[in-house]
């Protein structure tokens, strides 16, 4: 029954709680996103970003006007996202090779959007690489880290740092 | 971004090869938009629970509810109580619940209203017999008679106020 709607009214249909009417908006736009993730991004972190995307849609659905054009709507947050993620990985980056390093390392690619896509990353501690992921993925201050692994705000700030050096150290090293 | 690189990256997304998305994936983000979509009947009430509170704190500063109060005043009650004790019971239990089942059907998600309207025979009379719980905890004298009217008058007070409601929401939609 959902098939035969325009994109607006299964949107609309969608806000209303109807979950066969994303299913179906999912089924038209889940390979175009894919693609152009794919097309712009270089690693396996597409799947985390098409994931995102689709979760933040679910999450914005009612900021959506029935006047606007859904396939414009759906890039602005899929563009948002991939970008969104580029940042995040890029401030880690900046940690590891800071300015005054540039020239002896090369900074991780531009386009990786995920921390899982660090050389190197397996010679940290599971500790040290799940207090990464908090800070530079999920983008957790320092406090709410130290709150959630229940362990003191010092102790991170220098897991944090012991992480950095020790991937600093392997990319000058390369 | 200058508007016509937003328009040419648009052009990009639209013309960009379908590529299948692995299972996994799919099945994954199909599973969480369709669990937060179909809530459980319990986390609803838990929401509505919450949203009574709120309200009822409110009515009780105008409708003293089994003479509990904040004022020394009857408020609306003087009013219901001309038309016999029984009336003005129904008239208390209508507007304690009714005002939480408005502000449910204002406030909560639509996935989440269609769960209550789907129990609501259920969610209401729950939601009475744990208010009235709450006023024999804080000593309030609830003869059996008008405990029934009470009842009685709150869920049907809920129901049709829910419906008031979801009209009123029509109209910003």
């Amino acid at each position: 029954m959902t098939l035969d709607l325009s994109d607006e009214d299964l949107m609309h249909s969608y806000q209303q709680g109807n979950f066969e009417a994303f299913e179906t908006l999912y089924g038209r736009y889940a390979g175009r996103v894919y693609g152009y993730l794919r097309k712009r991004l270089r690693n396996a972190s597409v799947d985390d970003v098409h994931q995102t995307v689709f979760l933040k849609l679910h999450e914005s659905r009612f900021q959506y006007k029935k006047d606007f054009k859904f396939a414009p709507w759906l890039f602005v947050i899929t563009r948002t996202v991939m970008l969104d993620s580029i940042r995040k990985v890029k401030n880690l980056s900046r940690e590891i090779v800071p300015e005054s390093l540039e020239g002896i390392a090369s900074p991780p690619a531009f386009q990786e959007t995920s921390m899982k896509s660090f050389e190197g990353l397996e010679t940290l501690s599971e500790s040290q690489k799940k207090i990464l992921e908090m800070r530079y993925d999920k983008d957790m201050e320092f406090e709410a880290i130290a709150r959630e692994l229940n362990i003191s705000h010092d102790n991170v700030r220098q897991q944090v740092s012991r992480a950095i050096k020790k991937l600093r150290r392997l990319v000058i090293k390369k | 971004m200058k508007s016509v690189d937003m328009d040419l990256e648009f052009e990009t997304f639209k013309n960009s090869e379908e590529i299948s998305p692995p299972k996994a994936l799919t099945d994954n983000i199909l599973l969480r938009v369709h669990k937060d979509l179909n809530p459980s009947g319990f986390s609803v009430f838990k929401k509505l629970a919450v949203i009574q509170f709120i309200t009822g704190f409110i009515t009780l500063l105008f409708c003293p509810q089994f003479g509990v109060g904040f004022f020394n005043s009857l408020g609306l009650m003087g009013l219901l109580m001309r038309f016999g004790d029984t009336i003005c019971m129904a008239g208390c239990g209508a507007v304690f619940l009714g005002l939480s089942a408005f502000a449910a059907a204002i406030i909560l998600r639509p996935e989440e209203i269609r769960v209550i309207r789907h129990n609501q025979f259920i969610q209401f009379p729950l939601l009475a017999l744990l208010a009235i719980g709450i006023f024999i905890c804080v000593g309030a004298p609830i003869l059996a008679t008008l405990g029934v009217s009470w009842f009685l008058g709150s869920v049907v007070g809920a129901i049709s106020t829910l419906r008031l409601g979801l009209f009123f929401r029509s109209f910003n939609h």
